[in-house]
């Protein structure tokens, strides 16, 4: 844990300043015309669907590299990418029908973009599943799970939207209000910087729990002599 | 490691209410009184789907937002901690049993 | 051994132990005819199912068969322990999955006429002059659907809750699968020529994405962890 110390205190003091910083300049920001009040859930919300995606991206990418080349540290960072993943996801989808209830007047819609995330977060879900239950060799099949995931969103993306779509149209930030950037790319900042804190004591985690895995053989070793 | 761990705790649940206070300060969607005109016709306002005096405070949803991503972060990181707590202990014991044998 | 040789034998054997057995096939079958029953029920109270409803029924169905097929295929194996007596062998890897899905997509055609079959007379599905779309459109959703399951179902191995993972791995990842099915068929039904080529398409490329994966991923997969 002595390594640990200062992460948990910088992901405490991010949570400070972007949770008490950021609120006085998200209000201060420009109202949105149409949306009103209730659009500045979009800086938490769309920070949280990137950093959503990452975490799968992440998560993938370590995958492969313990799939194919029984990397210790690529299952490592899968299992990390993927509780981020979950996490980030959660907060898109509570976030999302909050927004929508004001700007829709319904909780869900299956609009587009949330489906997707619903459904990336559904297997990064059963990811976390997967390692937990799934017998021996779990640790592999989950890394499978994530690559297929991964390889799956364009194609989730594009079949969910030929079905249905009514979400804000993409170019929903580079068309920001000059008054809204600064607040975005702060909040977007402080996330993206969360996400790596998160992800640096998930990993210390799983190192430190390999080292105990390294620890028990020693003792068997030693039982056996 | 579990003072710091609570004290951290605190702190964060501290903040969080910081937040929202300071959300719930930030003035919500002015709702101007539906008045008939001339002809009898109201002035639609923002929230054309909701049902007629159905009414949720924008500022309580965006709280509800903000809190919940609070929250959510919170947990996660009290759970890595708690879970980190269990290893280090877990390894400490080894660790003895080793040197004892050693 | 050459790979579509060791493929066609393990097919081949395949075939050769479910007609002595019989027990999968008409498991499935009479699964999927009870199911249809069910959504009878479900949905047959009043006037005539819609197109959409039809093509849900359809799918659904399918789905819910192939996932109880697959499981009880892989039982079977881990009964005997044939899969790891496979991968003991010199046979190429990619030939075992293959054979495996070649097998499971075999024993889904024979569901799916009983299946369709039982549509047209209980759901009054029209196929009329459609016939080679449709089953265009089930072969490839099949294969797409069953490179997935089969995958997972393969590496669940010993796993208590494998029954309940295998849906819960499986149905997020073939989501886009279902989608092209349903709204393909629906197309279909509706002479909807266009739609129903681009789903088509869509689930050509579906499957010859995953299939790939599935290819390059089975081994490192069933090796298990290091």
């Amino acid at each position: 844990m002595k390594g640990s110390k200062p992460l948990y205190l910088v992901a405490t003091l991010l949570a400070v300043a972007g949770l008490l910083w950021a609120p006085q300049l998200i209000a201060a920001a420009p109202r949105e015309a149409t949306m009103g009040f209730v659009q500045k859930i979009f800086y938490y919300h769309v920070p949280s669907a990137w950093l959503c995606f990452l975490g799968a991206f992440v998560c993938a990418g370590g995958s492969i590299a313990y799939l194919f080349k029984d990397s210790e540290a690529g299952d490592r960072v899968g299992v990390a990418g993927a509780e981020l993943t979950v996490l980030f996801g959660l907060c898109v989808l509570v976030t999302g029908p909050l927004w929508a209830r004001k700007a829709w007047g319904v909780w869900w819609q299956w609009d587009v973009r949330l489906t997707t995330t619903l459904l990336l977060w559904m297997i990064f879900v059963a990811y976390l599943f997967a390692r937990r239950y799934g017998g021996p060799g779990a640790r592999k099949l989950a890394a499978g799970l994530a690559l297929f995931g991964a390889a799956d969103v364009p194609l989730i993306y594009i079949s969910v939207s030929i079905w249905r779509t009514i979400h804000p149209k993409t170019t929903v930030v580079p068309t920001l209000q000059a008054g809204m950037r600064g607040p975005f790319w702060l909040s977007l900042g402080t996330f993206t910087v969360l996400f790596f804190v998160l992800l640096g004591m998930r990993l210390q985690l799983e190192r430190a729990r390999a080292r105990v895995d390294e620890l028990h053989l020693a003792v068997e070793d030693l039982e056996d002599r | 490691m579990k003072k710091f761990a609570s004290s951290l705790f605190w702190l964060l649940v501290a903040v969080l209410l910081l937040a929202l206070v300071g959300v719930a300060r930030a003035e919500p969607d002015a709702k101007p009184p539906a008045q008939k005109d001339a002809e009898g016709f109201e002035p639609v306002n923002g929230d054309m789907m909701m049902q007629r005096g159905e009414f949720i405070r924008a500022d309580r949803l965006v709280a509800g937002a903000y809190g919940f991503i609070f929250a959510a972060v919170v947990v996660y990181v009290a759970s890595v901690a708690a879970r980190a707590r269990r290893v280090e202990l877990e390894a400490e014991a080894l660790r003895r049993k080793l040197e004892k044998r050693g | 051994m050459p790979f579509v040789r060791s493929a066609a034998l393990l097919l081949w054997k395949d075939v050769v132990v479910e007609l002595r057995a019989k027990e999968l096939v008409y498991a499935t079958v009479f699964f999927a005819a009870i199911v249809l029953l069910v959504f009878a029920f479900a949905f047959l109270g009043g006037p005539l199912p819609t197109v959409d409803v039809s093509a849900g029924v359809l799918w659904v169905a399918l789905v819910l068969t192939g996932t109880l097929g697959i499981g009880r295929a892989f039982e079977r194996e881990r009964e005997g322990d044939t899969l790891r007596a496979l991968m003991l062998s010199p046979l190429p890897r990619a030939a075992i999955y293959v054979s495996k899905l070649a097998a499971i997509a075999l024993l889904m055609a024979i569901v799916e006429t009983v299946v369709v079959l039982l549509m047209i007379l209980l759901f009054h599905l029209s196929v009329a002059g459609e016939a080679p779309r449709l089953v265009a459109f089930l072969a490839l959703g099949t294969l797409g659907f069953a490179a997935v399951a089969a995958l997972f179902g393969a590496s669940l191995g010993r796993a208590r809750s494998r029954d309940v993972l295998l849906p819960l791995l499986t149905y997020p990842v073939v989501v886009p699968v279902l989608i092209a099915g349903t709204r393909g068929t629906v197309a279909l039904l509706t002479g909807d020529g266009a739609v129903a080529s681009y789903w088509l398409k869509f689930l050509l490329v579906f499957d010859a994405i995953f299939v790939t994966i599935a290819v390059r991923i089975f081994e490192p997969l069933l090796r298990g962890d290091s």
